[in-house]
């Protein structure tokens, strides 16, 4: 090929993957407004000011939460699907950005379960992560992974869990710029939703270690429930805060290791915090109603945001906070969307289940190959509100049951 | 700006902000954010004067390109810009189009700005060298240099990457 014509098909294709924000012009017309309004002059200064300073903090500066994508409006008829749709349909697993609207696959892991050496096993995570500037999903690593909001960073954890540091990682220029120190030891790290702290739930031992109870590997029971507390750490300063956190993770009532009936989260001994979605609270799972159980930052015991819907969808609440994703009628495969203050149903779809949103128009969800005689073949999808058009984004998979399988991270970008 | 002019202003971005935030991309080696500033910067600029523009995305595109100029003229706000670097293997296996252009990708994001942005208006805006020239503040010779020089830092980058790439592009 012509090294001229390649180097323009080149730049033609890098030049695609960029995102369009949908909100530019209210972006530029509002801080001219704001420019203009001689009484908000000293409170745009002052932002204005604090965000340059923290622009020297990381390369970048970590971004309030990204605006969506793609236009917000309700509807329940055809609607165009967000203009950026980024698929890989023939990589299993995927090579190239899947992405959609307001959310991307940041990375994907699998699993392998490995020996400890004290006849019990532990988990150990494959990760790929994306890396913006070759437009590909890459291997890494690390044993642990979560990508912050606008994908220009992840937390990372290296080596068997809990550890003892946890790294901020440029996902452009594929270096940790910052190590943390967690002396308690990380058994896990979240972003917090505005991406500038992150959430690390410390374990005294590995979190995932479990003993299995027959041949099948089918009963298992956790080895211990080894959770000592939480530290919250400033990306950008790499200040922490440990509280510690008495229960261990344990929902007083249950005996140690009663067939795994104290942990909400999995087989084995996790029990991670996580934020809220406004970031002003973390939450741990629990076996009995209510599912989750609020604490604010210092560890107290809080009251469940007065907003919070509990949906039986990934996907939760629509952006504009409208819609919700709920379940279908049985046999199924099918998932609706509700209107939220109504409850009527504003859109049927033919998946199995509904992840997240892409627009306020559409979701990503898991659908179902052929006429879905194996729900476990599946690959991720767009599909609109109504139902009616659908994008396939990724391969199928071929046995989602099976923890050689990917596992997406999805990642508002 | 009143209710017509910024109804016009809205339309525009609506229309052009592909290709916009494509240019602004490529200029700021891929790295989302720094394009996101460059294009919402053009765009405040071009909205304090919409009605004496007469070509708007003329106006908006000039003012990235000087912007980007004046980015490399301050040192302090190169290390702010993020340009994005390679990863230190290259994923690609050295054969077929995709490779080819994946190491191509990651030979462009290790140009330093201004030779990429060089490539850039040329082989991507298709611009004569003179009207480079001009938006450069350079001669047409200097141009010229330039972008030889970035092509043969291009082609070593990427036959680092993959071996295979001077063959393949002979």
């Amino acid at each position: 090929m012509n090294e001229e014509t390649l180097l323009r098909e080149t730049l033609r294709h890098w030049s695609e993957q960029t995102r369009v924000p949908a909100d530019l012009a209210d972006r530029v017309l509002d801080s001219r407004r704001r420019r203009r309004l001689p009484a908000l002059a000293v409170t745009a200064v002052t932002v204005a000011a604090v965000l340059v300073a923290g622009m020297f903090v990381l390369p970048g500066a970590f971004r309030e939460r990204p605006a969506p994508a793609a236009d917000a409006t309700v509807t329940a008829t055809v609607s165009p699907p967000p203009p950026d749709v980024q698929t890989d349909t023939e990589n299993d697993p995927p090579r190239t950005l899947i992405a959609a609207g307001q959310v991307a696959v940041s990375a994907y892991s699998t699993l392998s379960w490995v020996p400890t050496g004290r006849g019990t096993e532990t988990v150990r995570w494959h990760w790929s992560l994306y890396n913006p500037v070759s437009g590909q999903y890459e291997p890494t690593d690390w044993s642990w992974v979560d990508v912050a909001p606008g994908l220009r960073f992840a937390a990372v954890i290296e080596g068997d869990l809990p550890a003892r540091r946890v790294g901020v990682f440029d996902m452009n220029t594929r270096q940790v710029v910052r190590w943390i120190g967690v002396e308690q030891g990380a058994g896990a790290a979240y972003w917090s939703p505005d991406g500038t702290r992150i959430l690390i739930t410390t374990y005294s031992g590995p979190p995932d270690e479990l003993r299995w109870l027959n041949e099948e590997r089918t009963m298992s029971r956790g080895a211990s429930a080894s959770r000592t507390g939480f530290a919250i750490a400033d990306a950008s300063t790499g200040q922490v805060a440990f509280r510690s956190f008495k229960g261990g993770g344990r929902r007083p009532g249950f005996p140690p290791n009663a067939d795994n009936a104290d942990n909400a989260d999995g087989p084995s001994g996790r029990r991670d915090f996580r934020w809220s979605e406004d970031g002003t609270l973390i939450w741990e799972p629990q076996v009995l109603a209510p599912a989750q159980a609020f604490y604010d930052l210092e560890g107290n015991s809080r009251p469940a945001p007065p907003d919070r819907m509990e949906g039986s969808q990934l996907a939760g609440v629509s952006p504009n906070r409208r819609l919700i994703a709920d379940r279908g009628r049985p046999p199924g495969p099918e998932t609706t969307v509700k209107d939220l203050t109504t409850g009527e149903i504003v859109g049927t779809q033919k998946m199995l289940q509904l992840i997240a949103w892409a627009d306020d128009g559409h979701l990503i969800a898991l659908g179902c190959a052929g006429a879905c005689e194996n729900e476990f073949s599946s690959a991720l999808m767009l599909v609109s509100v109504d139902g009616r058009k659908v994008v396939q984004l990724s391969s199928y998979r071929s046995n989602t049951n099976d923890p050689d399988v990917w596992d997406p991270l999805l990642t508002i970008r | 700006m009143d209710a017509a002019d910024e109804r016009a202003f809205r339309d525009f971005v609506a229309a052009r902000s592909p290709a916009l935030m494509g240019l602004a991309y490529l200029l700021t080696g891929g790295d989302q954010h720094a394009a996101e500033d460059l294009v919402q910067t053009s765009l405040a600029k071009a909205v304090t004067r919409w009605r004496g523009i007469e070509d708007p995305e003329a106006y908006v595109k000039r003012t990235m390109y000087h912007q980007q100029i004046s980015t490399w003229r301050l040192a302090w706000r190169r290390h702010e810009t993020s340009v994005a670097e390679p990863p230190d293997t290259a994923a690609a296996d050295g054969t077929g189009a995709v490779d080819l252009r994946l190491a191509l990708r990651q030979a462009l994001a290790r140009l330093t700005p201004r030779q990429r942005t060089v490539l850039v208006l040329r082989y991507f805006e298709d611009l004569p060298e003179d009207e480079i020239a001009r938006i450069l503040g350079c001669s047409v010779g200097t141009v010229r240099s330039t972008a030889h020089r970035s092509l043969a830092r291009l082609r070593a980058l990427a036959t680092e990457l993959t071996p295979a790439y001077e063959e393949l592009t002979r």
